[in-house]
């Protein structure tokens, strides 16, 4: 009984926070809640070892991250079990408020994306870290990394996507590029060469 | 404006608020019914297991295993401070690190403004740190090639530019379509070889593949790969008259299989192409390696392949894990598979050695060192006979956050929160340069070691 009152406490302490982050990887509340229960879930089948673990949650977040696919709504029409658990709810509340522009611009990301943002830049986890929890090569993470906080910076600024660990400098007044010509070369124009 | 991280937690904060579940209980009730069905089907499995660990153990009995390697005896590095200090480049490299700082004779290049509009190109005197030449590159600014008195430089979706080296001034530049983006670049005698790849998602345009004349820029060939790829990372390797570029996905599912593709370096023709068994998107910063008329290389799969580069026949592979490719020596190509420095025969695949590191944990690199192989990850720097396997020296030099680099009598790394000087034939710290944060390796040129730290300043270091 002891592990079920201990399991008890995990599931009251981290549910909310992680329904929290999976919301910004699925971008819908319902899809983050089904996720974090149906890892919860399989955390409470394997809890006499999990709690055991230094940090049990980053187990279950793993596993829910890996089912907020794009497969997952397939998925959780398999899961008749966590339909009828659904149904047992109580009267839904709102969706949660929304940070101005944020989910739009997360929305625009592909979940892949998504998950290194929230595992990068929420958790603070270092790339090989990120890479080692989503099961995939660094320079991957690292892919994924760049052209979020590139998308990310185009819709929320540049602040948005240069990263959180330092403030870049700012450089002076920026040059504006001319055209492009496609497809071939041409002449310098608006260069800034100082020697 | 507030920055990425607070909006995120705000955002997973309202979230969280709203969040409903049907409680611990509930879930404990669902788990033991699980459990019930989840015993019947464990029977089952482990007699699968059973069966299956004899094989296993007698193919680990085949490969001769060495031990660890012993950790050198520690000793107190001197602390050095930096010969100079410039600030301006990038605080946060656009990855690949290769593309944010490269020595090129007696400079160093590097872009600044990493996610701002307004990235440049900067030339420093390796020796001094003095400012020799800025361009305005754009945003999300990088290196694609240094070379033969030239150096392309260009922002996240172009266009290519191409500069005089040793005055920053601008000789070309090569327009891109809208949304597609330059991946390294190779220079191989007058022509520059670039892959470009369309990253936006949903977006599932073919790379192309350009061979331009690096002194005006004029292209020569344009050789368009399949839809539903990215280029790779690493610059082309050109060899025997052909180019090898690989793909990987796009995004998951986009396209049925990734490819190492072979181009008439003269005419940009597709002579082959090697499927390589990932249908899964994965990115890494090495080229294949080459050697003979074999190429070798990892996959997104987690696979090691060599490929014959004459037909593009597969000719062994490796499934043991991601591996990362030290180099080939006396026959043998030595990878780093998860925790293990292993040694392949080149021919034929077969494990002749192979040497635990680490615990298989963070970023690792290895490199061939003359008879050696050095190895950067998991807290220490660790050098090993490339013939034999046997651990020479290891150093706990801290998490390394890119390649270790031999030269002269050293060997340098960058740590998580410093950069270090090891002695290359006993692994005993001999320097280090300590309160900095390094986001690349180092370079050395012109008797100093270079270092670019998170804060977006360069370090010049003598040896």
């Amino acid at each position: 009984m002891r592990d079920e009152h201990d399991f008890e406490d995990f599931y009251v302490a981290v549910f909310d926070r992680l329904v929290g982050q999976l919301f910004l990887v699925t971008g819908n509340l319902q899809d983050a809640e089904d996720a974090v229960q149906e890892a919860l879930t399989r955390a409470a089948v394997r809890w006499p070892r999990l709690r055991r673990y230094r940090v049990p949650e980053a187990w279950v977040r793993r596993v829910a991250m890996n089912l907020a696919s794009d497969g997952f709504r397939r998925f959780r029409r398999r899961l008749a079990v966590a339909v009828r658990l659904r149904a047992d709810l109580a009267s839904r509340q709102a969706a949660p408020l929304e940070v101005p522009g944020l989910m739009d611009a997360l929305r625009a990301l592909p979940v892949a994306q998504r998950k290194v943002v929230v595992l990068h830049h929420l958790l603070d986890l270092p790339v090989e870290e990120v890479a080692a929890e989503l099961g995939v090569p660094v320079g991957t993470v690292k892919s994924r990394l760049a052209r979020a906080r590139a998308a990310l910076a185009a819709r929320l600024g540049p602040g948005a996507g240069a990263g959180t660990e330092s403030p870049h400098a700012q450089e002076g007044p920026h040059a504006q590029e001319g055209p492009h010509a496609q497809g071939g070369p041409h002449a310098q124009e608006g260069a800034g060469n100082h020697g | 404006m507030a920055d990425l991280r607070e909006r995120l937690a705000a955002q997973a904060e309202q979230a969280g608020r709203a969040a409903r579940g049907p409680g611990a209980a509930a879930t404990l009730r669902r788990a033991r019914a699980r459990r019930r069905r989840v015993l019947g089907g464990r029977v089952a499995l482990s007699l699968l297991l059973v069966a299956g660990l004899g094989s296993l153990t007698a193919r680990l009995l085949e490969e001769r295993e060495l031990a660890a390697p012993p950790p050198t005896t520690a000793s107190v590095p001197r602390r050095v401070a930096p010969l100079w200090t410039a600030s301006g480049a990038a605080s946060e490299p656009l990855a690949p690190q290769d593309r944010t700082l490269r020595a090129a004779g007696d400079l160093v290049v590097a872009t600044t403004g990493f996610g701002g509009p307004s990235g440049r190109t900067r030339a420093y005197d390796a020796r001094t740190g003095k400012l020799r030449w800025t361009h305005r590159t754009g945003p999300n600014a990088f290196v694609t090639a240094v070379g033969n008195g030239m150096v392309v430089v260009a922002p996240q979706y172009g266009p290519l530019i191409g500069l005089e080296l040793a005055t920053g001034r601008e000789r070309w530049r090569f327009g891109l379509a809208e949304g597609q983006g330059p991946e390294s670049g190779t220079i191989a005698g007058d022509t520059l070889f670039v892959g470009t790849s369309f990253p936006a998602e949903g977006a599932v345009g073919p790379p192309v593949v350009y061979a331009l004349e690096l002194a005006g820029g004029r292209q020569r060939w344009r050789a368009v790969l399949d839809p539903g790829t990215d280029l790779q990372w690493a610059g082309p390797v050109v060899d025997g008259g052909q180019v090898l570029v690989a793909d990987t996905l796009s995004h998951e599912g986009s396209a049925p299989a990734s490819h190492l593709h072979a181009l008439d370096a003269g005419t940009g023709r597709r002579r082959w192409k090697a499927d390589l068994h990932a249908p899964t998107q994965g990115f890494f910063a090495d080229s294949p390696v080459l050697a003979g008329s074999l190429a070798y290389l990892p996959t997104a799969s987690g696979m090691l392949l060599a490929v014959d580069t004459r037909s593009g026949r597969e000719v062994w592979r490796d499934q043991g894990g991601f591996p990362v490719l030290a180099g080939l020596r006396g026959g043998l190509l030595i990878a780093l598979v998860n925790d293990r420095l292993v040694a392949f025969d080149a021919a034929g695949g077969t494990r002749r050695w192979q040497t635990p590191i680490g615990n298989g944990e963070g970023e690792q690199w290895a490199v061939l060192d003359g008879d050696a192989v050095l190895v950067a990850g998991g807290g220490a720097l660790v050098a090993v006979d490339a013939a034999t396997g046997a651990a020479r020296w290891r150093a706990p030099v801290g998490p390394a956050v890119g390649r270790p680099v031999a030269a002269g009598e050293r060997v340098y790394v960058a740590a998580r929160d410093r950069l270090v000087a090891v002695d290359r034939s006993s692994g005993r710290e001999v320097w280090a340069g300590t309160r900095l944060r390094p986001v690349t390796a180092p370079v050395v040129t012109s008797g100093r070691v270079v270092v670019a730290t998170r804060d977006g300043t360069l370090l010049g270091f003598a040896p």
